[in-house]
């Protein structure tokens, strides 16, 4: 008896044959890809805001505001940067480095 | 004898010279020195050109063409919101295709995508060799799906059912390839659905499931040997 040899090509299109079946498509790809891209402005958002929090209080103080605030509101960063969150980081950026770096804060945020 | 001016008449002529060697032969991968000792062969001597080396051994010589995907260097070189958007359409169905062959329905399929994706986003500074983006990318779209698992089956009091290979999709009709992976064991499974359904090269799966790329290798074909002698047991059952 000839053994038959298996070759990629065989699998591949075995592969596409069950891929085909289960009939794949993404459904509403638009509405997935504005959810991700909201997401994604305001984690955006949130390292732009870290970033210059860092630059005036340092690193760590940075972080722990960030989280600390979320925490407090409840917030997913990536879901949503609420006013009082932001009011939060800005009332803390005042405190530690003064008024215009407490309203640069609240307008990046905007 | 074979056309030597031309050289894509002459890789015309070499490939069904090809097709006339044993299908063990074909299946194996064709670097330079095959190509020469086929070449080599009597009924296949001809006048060399180098033209004709270029031809024949560009689509030999690479297993996989190297990740040079423009939109996949773009984000990784500025992570932001228009280059990642740019990047989307390229992982969402890819991303989505893995879940849902996975055994996840349509909206916890999406979920998880998303959760992926905006991992891939930010964590994209801690992936300091941009080819292995990935490799990267499916062992992070693994890590999720263990842990969706994890946790849902400490929910569900069903600990032993943790590993991913161990639920793919079964298809509405007859499929031949889930018939085939169904005898293979989890390992090879997996293996087999990342590289012939997620479409992913030999060290992509490597990095995505945590082993050496030569381990890949062999479980690739220890897979193809096994399904292979599947067939040829049905074979003789039928005959």
């Amino acid at each position: 008896m000839n053994n038959i040899g298996l070759h990629d090509s065989e699998l591949r299109a075995a592969a596409l044959c069950y891929l085909e079946q289960l009939d794949l498509h993404p459904q509403d790809l638009s509405s997935a890809r504005a959810r991700v891209l909201k997401a994604v402005r305001s984690l955006d958002r949130v390292s732009r805001i870290r970033a210059l929090l860092a630059l005036f209080c340092g690193e760590n103080t940075a972080r722990t505001a960030i989280e600390t605030s979320a925490r407090r509101h409840k917030v997913q960063l990536h879901q949503d940067l609420p006013a009082p969150l932001l009011k939060d980081l800005s009332r803390i950026a005042t405190e530690l480095c003064g008024r215009p770096v407490g309203q640069l804060i609240w307008e990046m945020g905007q | 004898m074979a056309p030597v001016n031309d050289p894509y008449r002459t890789c015309a002529w070499l490939l069904k010279a090809l097709s006339k060697i044993s299908a063990k032969e074909q299946s194996k991968r064709l670097g330079f020195s095959n190509i020469c000792q086929i070449m080599m062969q009597p009924e296949m001597t001809f006048v060399c050109h180098p033209d004709i080396f270029y031809v024949l051994l560009s689509p030999f010589s690479v297993e996989l063409p190297p990740i040079t995907d423009s939109l996949v260097q773009n984000f990784l070189r500025e992570p932001g919101e228009s280059s990642f958007g740019d990047l989307f359409d390229h992982l969402y169905p890819r991303l989505y295709r893995y879940f849902a062959v996975r055994g996840f329905a349509r909206d916890l399929a999406a979920e998880l995508s998303h959760d992926v994706l905006l991992s891939v986003f930010r964590n994209s500074a801690s992936l300091r060799d941009h080819s292995k983006f990935y490799g990267w990318l499916f062992q992070i779209a693994r890590n999720t799906l263990l842990q969706h698992r994890r946790k849902n089956h400490r929910l569900d009091f069903f600990p032993s059912q943790l590993d991913p290979a161990a639920f793919f999709t079964p298809p509405p009709c007859e499929s031949v390839f889930y018939d085939w992976i169904q005898c293979l064991p989890e390992d090879e499974r997996e293996i087999c659905v990342l590289r012939y359904v997620d479409d992913l090269d030999y060290q992509s799966i490597a990095d995505s499931v945590g082993i050496p790329m030569g381990t890949v290798k062999w479980k690739l074909h220890q897979a193809k040997s096994k399904i292979a002698n599947l067939l040829n047991a049905e074979i003789g059952v039928r005959r």
